[in-house]
């Protein structure tokens, strides 16, 4: 009897979907914002927006570029477990694992790249304020502790969907499996439970 | 048996959008509701000018200002806080004023008061200790700003923290010789051992804040029967316009320092509320006695000690 996780059950249609939204998702879309923002912000020239100087808008880009340098490093084993994810057919026993890893170490990438909703801003560029006044240093906090809790039970009840994923495809994917095992050509059919990316 | 299979086909897809529905409704009430923040849905508009005045009488430096927050946002900003500290991100961290926390409700509007005195000698030392031993140029307060507030039931609270330098004079302090004395006038190495410190400040340039101090001011403390007494001097203008400032700090029966400021605090903590400590200040123009609430009264003790650990 052939395992689950032979790749005779496989789509590689489906590595590649899951692949290819994985990447735009977490790491094309990000880059090409980033791009955007700091274009807009070249753009301004001396200005600056809203009274801030160009010096300090470079600062807040170089912060939110650490962050997107952090998503796409946090990012890189999703994208190794997107592959098995769309790889397997729903309703194998093979895709539940990576199903359900996908979901957590999601969940683990926002609470890693939110500093567990603590997102800390330091802006430390001395700025004279009038004569009397000059500004140091400034930290901005940003707590969203609450929505990331919110987040993580999503993220979590997201990865329990691996398991009705499996129930619900099972029938479907036990039928393609005889298919498959019986024809000479097995697996080259329409697929009769469609992976998720 | 049949049923069993559309069940679970019917359990996936409903788990499958509620999940769904969850993740977007979230993306929406927080869409929604922060971007009237983003497009300026909140405003501060100023009641009383803010201003900063000497009062002569309590010897304190005073703040007031009053301002509105004006809310234009979809739901209630709560825990508005604000708070001015003196604070070098060292020893020094004494909390001048706060406020908080005030709720502006939805299209609504607070008012933020702000009132602060602070007694003048206590900004004194805290100006020495947060400069004694700085290499940079000039003569600074340090200040630490912060501000916050939670919106969206406090589901996202923000708070900023600035750290600012409020710029007394651009004339640095000179070196200090420091002294220090035990109880019979023998003089000692350690803070702890000593009963009596002698500060001397020599060719500090003249200038607006200089000329306008008394030659001199002797502050009284009662500490339970025996007294500190703060003793600064200035002499001059010499040949060259420039001053010499003493500051003198000594307890009248020999008692350490640093043990007199531990009882003025303890004899602070343990007032009623309305108590006060009377404190003499004679600036040569006669005797003026201020009385100092507990509050002020262990910011006065802290200020020193600071100064005396920044200068030892």
């Amino acid at each position: 009897m052939t395992s689950e996780f032979s790749l005779r059950y496989a789509v590689p249609g489906g590595a590649f979907l899951s692949f290819s939204v994985t990447l735009f998702t977490l790491i094309l879309l990000p880059l090409s914002l980033f791009a955007l923002i700091n274009g807009l912000v070249a753009n301004m020239g001396t200005e600056g927006i809203g009274g801030m100087p160009p010096e300090q808008m470079q600062q807040i880009l170089d912060e939110l570029w650490l962050y997107v340098r952090k998503l796409i490093r946090y990012a890189i084993p999703l994208l190794i477990i997107a592959i098995p994810m769309g790889l397997y057919r729903a309703g194998s026993y093979a895709k539940i694992p990576f199903r359900f890893l996908f979901a957590i170490y999601s969940v683990i990438i926002v609470i890693a790249l939110t500093d567990g909703g603590m997102i800390q801003v330091a802006i430390d560029l001395p700025m004279e304020m009038g004569s009397e006044f000059s500004v140091e240093d400034m930290v901005i906090t940003l707590d969203i502790t609450v929505f990331i809790y919110i987040t993580m039970l999503i993220g979590t009840a997201g990865a329990f969907l691996a398991f009705t994923e499996f129930a619900s495809g099972r029938k479907d994917f036990m039928e393609k499996k005889a298919e498959i095992d019986e024809g000479p050509q097995g697996g080259d059919g329409e697929p009769v439970a469609e992976p998720q990316a | 048996m049949r049923l069993v299979y559309p069940m679970v086909k019917l359990l996936h897809t409903a788990a499958s959008f509620a999940v769904m529905l969850v993740s977007l409704s979230l993306i929406g009430v927080i869409a929604m509701s922060v971007a009237p923040l983003a497009m300026g849905g909140m405003a501060l508009e100023e009641n009383t000018p803010f201003e900063i005045i000497m009062d002569e009488e309590t010897a304190s430096i005073v703040i007031d200002g009053s301002y509105d927050i004006v809310s234009t946002l979809p739901y209630d900003i709560s825990d508005i806080n604000a708070s001015v500290s003196i604070d070098d991100g060292k020893e020094i961290n004494f909390e001048v004023f706060s406020e908080g926390p005030l709720v502006v409700a939805k299209n609504g509007r607070s008012t933020l008061e702000v009132h602060s005195e602070i007694f003048i000698p206590s900004t004194l030392m805290m100006i020495l200790a947060a400069n004694a031993g700085s290499e940079e140029d000039g003569l600074y307060l340090p200040l630490t700003i912060e501000v916050g507030g939670s919106y969206l039931e406090r589901i996202i609270s923000v708070r900023a923290s600035v750290n600012v330098k409020a710029v007394i004079s651009d004339i640095s302090i000179p070196p200090i010789t420091i002294g220090l004395e035990d109880g019979d006038g023998n003089p000692v190495t350690s803070l702890e051992e000593a009963a009596k410190i002698t500060a001397d400040v020599t060719d500090i340039p003249g200038g607006e804040y200089l000329d306008d101090l008394p030659d001199s001011a002797v502050i009284t403390v009662p500490i339970d029967g025996y007294d500190v007494n703060v003793i600064m001097t200035k002499t001059g203008p010499d040949g060259d316009g420039n001053y010499t400032m003493t500051i003198e700090i000594e307890t009248t029966d020999g008692t350490t320092l640093t043990d007199a400021l531990d009882a003025l605090k303890a004899v602070a903590e343990d007032m009623g509320e309305g108590e006060t400590v009377p404190i003499e200040i004679d600036t040569g123009t006669g005797t003026e006695t201020i009385q100092l609430d507990p509050e002020s009264v262990i910011l006065f003790a802290d200020s020193i000690g600071t100064m005396l650990e920044a200068l030892t």
